[in-house]
């Protein structure tokens, strides 16, 4: 394995999908993250983390993380706005309020 | 130099279209080929410089929005140290960043400290936004990219390039040329902005 903390992922495709997967399995319920910060973690830019979860995100909570700007990307908006309030996760003018709610801290 | 306070969108407006013409430009961004860098872009400019530029923009907005005054040598001015190791990665973490910035929730409300003196932050992301979306034009047409803009991002810059005086701001914005009315409206943006759309 990678070690967490050298911000450099230089393995194959299916290990930065791994690293993102591992991350986002990672944050509680009614927190939310962004693209970016996960990528941060990981050492990959904000699109790397949103290809990862739309082509198999499925078994982790992947409308736990959504864009810098609390906004949900268009082709899950409603379902995803609908899972997130269901966790109680505030939103204002349709984003997710990540002053109150962002992970990690 | 701009009379007119940005009354024809709200706050909520202006994030999303920031938003849509950040992902426009990366889009554009996303697409340069490895050999395309050092193609010209703009007089002088090469398409690594376009990017950097916007790069650097972008670097400005949280430290602006915090009420920082503008000073040089705040950032690098280098191309390759705005873009770092990875061109996109250098784009995409800058602008993450600064779409951060824009959303904090009284981002919009605030007066940022420009070159040219306080600007209201809703005037501040409508000009980032329709630089975005000329620069998205130039970088495709430089690319053989995808020269199709946004709709409403074309509209949105549209208002803003009627506010900029008739002969262009020297060194930011160049001199309109000559367009039709009846011509579409991304052929009338880019002739706002100085460029002819061919």
């Amino acid at each position: 394995m990678t070690p967490a903390d050298d911000g450099a992922v230089s393995d194959p495709v299916l290990d930065v999908d791994e690293a993102v997967f591992d991350v986002v399995d990672r944050i509680p319920p009614g927190r939310v993250s962004t693209y970016g910060a996960i990528g941060r973690l990981i050492g990959v830019g904000p699109r790397r983390v949103a290809r990862a979860l739309s082509s198999g995100g499925g078994a982790v909570p992947w409308y736990r993380v959504v864009r810098a700007d609390g906004s949900a990307a268009e082709p899950v908006r409603v379902r995803q706005l609908e899972l997130l309030a269901a966790e109680g996760v505030p939103m204002r003018d349709g984003r997710v309020v990540l002053s109150a709610v962002g992970w990690p801290d | 130099m701009f009379t007119e306070t940005m009354a024809d969108f709200s706050p909520v407006e202006l994030l999303e279209l920031f938003q849509r013409a950040q992902n426009q430009f990366t889009d554009r961004v996303d697409a340069v080929a490895p050999d395309q860098w050092e193609d010209e872009s703009l007089p002088g400019w090469t398409v690594a410089d376009l990017v950097a530029h916007l790069v650097s923009e972008a670097l400005w907005v949280p430290p602006l929005l915090a009420g920082e005054p503008y000073a040089e040598g705040r950032f690098p001015e280098d191309t390759s140290d705005l873009l770092g190791d990875d061109p996109f990665t250098g784009w995409e973490s800058a602008a993450d960043n600064a779409l951060s910035a824009f959303a904090e929730d009284d981002a919009l409300q605030r007066t940022v400290h420009l070159e040219r003196g306080p600007t209201p932050a809703t005037q501040y992301i409508l000009e980032m936004t329709a630089d975005l979306t000329v620069h998205a034009w130039d970088l495709a047409r430089a690319t053989d990219g995808d020269t199709d803009l946004d709709g409403e991002l074309v509209t949105a810059a549209l208002i803003f390039g009627e506010q900029l005086p008739e002969g262009g701001v020297p060194g930011l914005f160049d001199p309109p040329l000559d367009v039709s009315s009846a011509a579409p409206p991304q052929v009338r943006l880019l002739a706002r902005f100085g460029r002819k759309a061919t």
